[in-house]
This record gives structure tokens, sequence and C-alpha cells, in this order.
């Protein structure tokens, strides 16, 4: 392959390539964006998680602890935690995660730095509106950041922000930290709409010639499929939004009883987003976990139309299961019985997910490298996730553990285990493409260790403590006197939380060191199949000097009586089978 | 801003018979389904707090009327004449595009929708002034008041942000009109021309729906 002129970068891709600084604030380029998003959203990761300890240590040791002796303050609490600035604190790490963290990983690191290479083109459709994506999202972090210093401190409602605690200024106790919220969400609406037009544009309009829609990589079907649901489900929150932010300010009723208003609309706006939501997160990662668990068990991925199907399937379903969040609502029952059907149906396409993972590393050579243990731990946190989930959708068991820590252990289990394994697995994956260099294997297999063991010990007790009765969102659970036998448990919670946090800068450590002292990757340090493996790494401006021309599904790995493991996707086919010729089966040893 | 900094070169697509939408028009039909679930959530909303009102409550005791009644009120007849003359603004942009395609320029095409779309925002702007000189406003008649000023002003902030692209497109018709009359060849691209077309449409039949649950039934 020869190395990319800027002469046909200028003529066939509409702009130049950026450098020096101006490279990391004008740049149009695809990787580049990838890369702005990447780092930022690590470095709110550190926030997030920062948010996370504190609000962990205050579980442990609350300032408002009652002592044997009379002393109000455990000797060791953090008194500057107080009641409000610990719902803050709850709220901030919710709202940091979910939009700041999770979200622009998987969407804008991963989608941006990976769609246009595995689709075998130059760039996104928009550069231009892609770059604005960016910058939007940048904003609305600190636009909902800013929240810490106004007074009253950030929003404290919560990340669901239910009325009319959200909206009414003498309940939630700051109504600028709160507006500063809403207004923080609208933009980060607004940069996942630009973001989602961009990429259903891209992926429709711009692969490469021969690769059709069944030859596409997973993680591209994953990301195609919730930019739909970005696209649909995210301005219906933006308008909940809007109306949240004139009900704090300009006097509107939409969501204040008080004046004929709904508190419950604003749960349906909400969920209405929030369910996709949940989806949106966890669809990329599955995506991008198939490819890494192909790729390092060296066989094609099992059922592969099974798979896409699968992900429709949810992406679809997930639209109407809004109603299983709001059971405790006090909604009709055979509308909730409605629900929780609709949302049981979920289980299929996942368990089709789950036993492909499974068929797909069956019999594989596995290379147990740090992204394969990575990925491996994604299937099974999701799974323990994915049954929580079930337990919940029935509203009679709904209703006894709504509003306990069992939904926290739930959907950390699928938020941490699921999305974040799955990041971590794309990160050891696709970082060689992205900086030449390799993340060293030693330090992430004692990363990953640490992170898998840290992380069950932290969050497999919390269904244990919700199982036992302890509520979500309170300050001081030693204020309960049903919950002060669980207090050791929320204490050990507490310090494997810490080890899970610490550990992390295991992570940072390698990545950023990594950068300059890795092992040089070469084009395809993996030996996988996708076009971005044909290109050198990182990729000069412009992706690819020629577009390439696709012969082969994504995943042919261990084709028999084939010279080497793997097939390139852009390999012309050998004589005897023409570009059309059907995929040829491997046969698995044993 | 010239389409080549707004799009990637034109990729051969991967499908045979050539692409049926160029990307920018493609992308801007992907937006417009997302713009259609924000006005989607408002008038949801609406739908439900106005039934939570009950029969004979909606609009709520001493408020303005704004539904049509027989025989129309004054303010229906605004009403009912401005929404004619935003439907019309679609049909002189459409005339513009025409003329433009066969080789003219368009400018009264588009000129005429620059003008059509200033006096509906001035007439509902007339309106909304009206409205509080009645004591009707964001705050006040509970959610009749918040919906109607919520709903029409989205919908009105998206007349304007249309109505800035028209400008443009009116300014690049009036180049373009010179250009013809020097005997140059003008601009051969219709990008701009057409993303507006799409948008404007799309903001003139939202206004269709939104005349209808607020004004009609």
């Amino acid at each position: 392959m020869s190395t990319i002129t800027a002469s046909h970068v200028a003529e066939s891709h509409g702009h130049e390539e950026a450098t020096g600084w101006k490279k990391y604030i004008w740049s149009l380029d695809h990787k580049i964006i990838g890369i702005q998003y990447l780092f930022t959203s690590l470095g709110f990761l550190l926030v997030g998680g920062a948010l996370a300890l504190l609000l962990r240590w205050q579980l442990a040791y609350p300032s408002t602890q009652v002592m044997p002796n009379g002393d109000v303050g455990n000797p060791i609490s953090l008194p500057f935690i107080n009641p409000q600035f610990y719902n803050a604190l709850f709220t901030m790490h919710a709202t940091v995660m979910v939009f700041l963290v999770v979200m622009p990983l998987l969407i804008g690191a991963f989608g941006n730095y990976l769609i246009p290479l595995k689709i075998g083109t130059g760039d996104m459709a928009f550069p231009l509106i892609n770059e604005l994506s960016y910058w939007f999202f940048l904003a609305s972090g600190l636009i909902m950041l800013a929240g810490f210093f106004v007074a009253g401190g950030a929003a404290a409602g919560g990340w669901t922000s239910y009325a009319p605690l959200s909206t009414v200024a003498a309940y939630n106790g700051t109504k600028m930290g709160q507006t500063l919220w809403a207004a923080g969400i609208f933009i980060n609406g607004l940069a996942s709409i630009m973001g989602a037009f961009n990429y259903i544009t891209t992926i429709v309009n711009m692969r490469a010639p021969g690769l059709g829609f069944f030859r596409l990589p997973l993680t591209v079907w994953a990301l195609f499929i919730t930019a739909f649901l970005l696209l649909l489900a995210v301005p219906v929150l933006s308008a909940a939004g809007a109306m949240l932010i004139l009900d704090l300010n300009f006097g509107t009723s939409f969501f204040n009883p008080a004046k004929g208003g709904q508190p419950l609309l604003w749960q349906h706006l909400f969920w209405f987003f929030g369910h996709p939501e949940v989806y949106i997160m966890i669809l990329p990662a599955m995506g991008m976990a198939s490819d890494v668990l192909s790729i390092f068990s060296r066989k094609p991925i099992f059922g592969y139309k099974a798979m896409v199907f699968a992900m429709i399937a949810i992406g679809f379903l997930g639209f109407i299961v809004w109603g299983h969040h709001m059971f405790v609502s006090g909604m009709n029952l055979v509308l909730s019985a409605a629900f929780g059907v609709s949302t049981m149906v979920i289980a299929v396409p996942s368990a089709i997910k789950t036993f492909n993972w499974l068929g797909t590393i069956w019999g594989g050579s596995i290379r147990f490298t740090t992204a394969m243990l990575n990925a491996l731990a994604f299937v099974a946190m999701f799974v323990i996730g994915g049954f929580s989930g079930i337990f919940m959708a029935s509203t009679p068991v709904n209703i006894f553990v709504h509003h306990t820590y069992f939904i926290v252990a739930h959907f950390h289990y699928v938020l941490f285990g699921g999305s974040i394994f799955a990041i971590f697995a794309s990160i050891y994956t696709w970082y060689p493409k992205m900086f030449g260099r390799m993340l060293d294997e030693t330090l992430g297999k004692i990363h990953f260790a640490l992170t898998f063991v840290f992380f069950n010990l932290c969050f497999f007790p919390m269904h244990n403590v919700g199982l036992g009765g302890m509520m979500r969102r309170i300050a001081d659970p030693t204020a309960y006197e049903h919950l002060r036998s669980l207090q050791p448990i929320n204490q050990f919670i507490t310090l494997s939380a810490i080890g899970l946090g610490f550990s992390q800068l295991i992570f940072f450590w390698n990545f950023f060191r990594s950068l300059k002292q890795g092992r040089p990757a070469g084009k395809n340090p993996w030996q996988a199949t996708t076009l971005e493996w044909t290109v050198d790494s990182p990729p000069g401006h412009g992706n690819f000097a020629v577009t390439p021309t696709v012969y082969h599904g994504p995943y042919e790995y261990s084709l028999p009586g084939h010279p080497r493991d793997f097939v390139m996707q852009n390999e012309p086919p050998a004589p005897d089978a023409g570009p059309g010729s059907p995929v040829r089966r491997p046969v698995h040893a044993g | 801003m010239s389409t080549a900094t707004l799009t990637s070169p034109g990729h051969v697509p991967a499908s045979a018979g050539g692409p049926r939408f160029t990307l920018p028009k493609f992308g801007m039909l992907v937006f417009l389904a997302s713009e259609a679930m924000l006005f989607a959530g408002l008038i949801g909303g609406y739908i439900v707090l106005r039934l939570a009102q009950g029969p004979g409550n909606w609009p709520p005791p001493g408020a303005p009327e704004i539904g049509v009644r027989l025989p129309p009120t004054f303010l229906n007849w605004v009403m009912i004449v401005n929404t004619a003359i935003l439907l019309s603004s679609s049909l002189t942009f459409h005339w513009g595009e025409v003329r433009m395609r066969k080789g003219g320029s368009g400018l009264i095409g588009y000129s005429l929708t620059a003008l059509l779309g200033a006096v509906f925002l001035g007439v509902q702007a007339w309106e909304w002034h009206h409205l509080k000189g009645e004591g009707m406003w964001f705050d006040s008649f509970g959610t009749y008041g918040s919906c109607f000023f919520t709903m029409t002003g989205f919908h009105g902030l998206h007349v304007f942000l249309g109505l800035l692209g028209v400008l443009w497109v009116a300014a690049r018709a009036g180049l373009r009109q010179m250009k013809l009359f020097s005997g140059q060849t003008p601009n051969p691209s219709h990008t701009f021309e057409e993303l507006t077309g799409y948008y404007w449409h799309f903001v003139d039949v939202v206004w269709i729906f939104l005349y209808s649950i607020l004004y009609v039934l």
C-alpha cells in the first residue's frame, strides 16, 4: 500500500490536513475527532470516578452518623459532604458517566474513528458537522460540571431529574445547578443528533465497492443501529429538557401539578428517551466485543445474520418498553403487564447474542490477550446484568426491589461490567491502530485482573444490600434502623470501589506511557481481516490511498486450504472463486 | 460556504445504479426525522396535558379563545390567513427551484418566500403580543399558556432559522440573476437551495400539525 500524499488528500477529501496544535482544534479528520472524543471522555471518566469514590466514602463513613458515644459524624468521614452535596454527587456521577463517558467513548471515539476506516472511505459524510458535534459535546460537559461552582451547587435531583423535584426550586435546592444540567443535556443532545445523522449518511452511502450491508463488521452494524436510536430518542429528551428549563425559570407548568401540570409526563418523556439510551450504551459495546471475540478466537462470528437481526430487534423493542422504569408510578396494572412482557421479549435477542458469542469462541484457538480477556469479561458480566434485568421486568419483583441497591447493582453490571469492559477491550484492540504503538500486555493484564476482581467485589454485594432493603439515594444508611446491620457490607463495597478506582491508574499509566514507549504496531498486529488493518498505523489523512474493493465478509478466519488463518476483506479471491462466491465455512478442529 | 467543505467527496456508492440522493440531501432527510421526533415529543406532551384537564376546561375559564369558532373571530381570521401565507411560501419556494433548474435564477420565487416567511413571523409576533395583552403568557392559565407559547415558540424558532436559509438562497439567486444578465454561467450547484427547501417544507408540514391541534381540534 503506497503512502498517502498531501496532494491526493487535497483533491479527494475536500479538506486539508491540519498540522501542529491546530490539528486538535480545527481538524475535520474523523480520526482526530475520534481521538479528541477519546481523550476528553477519559478525562471525564476520572471526574466521574472521583465523584463515585466521594459518594461511596460518605456511604461507608457518613458525616452525619451518630456514633455510639453520641458524637455526630464518623471520625474518618469527609465533613464537607452534607446530604445536599451527596445528592449532587450521585446525580453528577450518573450524568457524567452516561452522557460524558460511556456514550462519547463508544459512539464519539470509536464510532468516529472506526466507521470510515471499516467501510473503506476517507472520512465521514459531513466532517464539519462532525467537528461541531465534538465541540458541542465538550461544551455540554463543562456546562453541566459548572453546576458545582454556582450557588446551591450542582443538580441534585438524580440523573433522571424527576418532576416536581427537578422543577421546583424549593425542592431541589439549586435552581441554577438544575438549569445548567438541563441546558447541558440539551446541548449534549444536539451533539448526539449531529453525530447520528452523520453516521447514518456515511454508512448508507459511502461503503467501499463490494462492501454490502451483510459484509459490514458488527461494530459498524451496531453503530448504525445505535445512530437510529440516538436520532429518534434524543430529541424527545431535548423537548423534555426545554420544558424543564421553562418550568424552572419562566413559570410554565408542564410538570407542576399545582397549576395543572403532570409530573408523570416528565417520566414518560424521560424514559421514552431513557430506555433506548440503555441500548445506545450497550449496542456499540456488543458490536465491538463481537469483533474482538472473533479476532482473538480466530473464528468467524457464529450466526452473523442472527447477530445483526438480534441487534435490530433490540433497537426496535427498546422503544416500546420504557414503562418498565415506572412500575411504581401508580401505573395501570394491565399496562405494566404489557410493558413487562415486551421487556422480557428483549431477553430473546439478547440470549441469541450471548449464545452466538459462546459459539464464536467455542473450539477456537483463543489468544488470551488483554483485549480478549476484557471481551470475555464483557460477556460474563453482561449475562449477570441481563439476568437481574429479567427479574425486574416482572412487576411484582420490581415493586419489591425498585429503588433499592439491587437496581444499582443491575445497571452497574450492564454499564460497567458490560459497556466499560467492552470499551477496555476496544481500546486494547484499536489503540495500536490509533497511535501506532502497542499497549503493554503485562500492565494490561494486571489492570484487567484488578478491575475484574474489584468490580465484582464492589458491585455484587449491592444485590445483597438491595434485597436487604437498602434504598438508593440516601446520604446516611446508619440513620435507618434496618440498615445498620448492613453497614459493614457498605464499608466493604466502598473499600472495593477505592481498589477499583485506583486500579484504573495502571490503565492510564499504560495508556500514556505506550504513546511514546510502546512497541511499534505495524499495520495489522492482530492478524485481523477488516479494512482498517490494511492501512498504516496510524492511518494517514484520507485513510486509503486507493478506495479498496471488498471481496470477503468481515470474519474469514481459519478458512481451510488457505495459507494463513485469515483473509483480508480486500484480498482478491482465488482464481476459482468469483467475488460473489459464497463464504466458505471453516472446519474447526475437534 | 461551498459544499466542498461541507461534505466529503461523492464516493462511489456500494449499490449499483448511482445514488438516489446526494450526501447532503440524504443527511438532511435523516436529520429531519430527528426534528420530527422533537415536535412529536412536544405534541405528545400537549395531548397528555390537555386530556388531563378534562372536557370543558380547555381553554381554562377566563383564558382568551384561540380555537377556531363559527363564525370565525378576528383572531381566527388572522391565523387562518397566516397559515395560508406560510403554506403558500412552500409553493413559491418550489416555483423558485423549478425556475432555477430550468436555467433561470429563481430570484422572484425565493424572494417571495422570504417575504412570506417574514410576514408569518411578524403576524405570529403580533399574535403573541395580542395574547399577552389579554393576560395569557408562558406562566398564566396553567398548561394552556405553557403549551401554546412553547410549541409556537419552538416552531417560530425553526421558521426563523429557515428564514435565514431562505434569505441566503435569495441572495445566491440575486447573484445568479446578475450573472445571467451579464451572460456568465451561474453557479451550477443547487445543493444549498435543495437543503433549504427540504427544511422549509418540513417546517410548513409541522405547522399543519400544530395549527390543527392548537387552533382547530
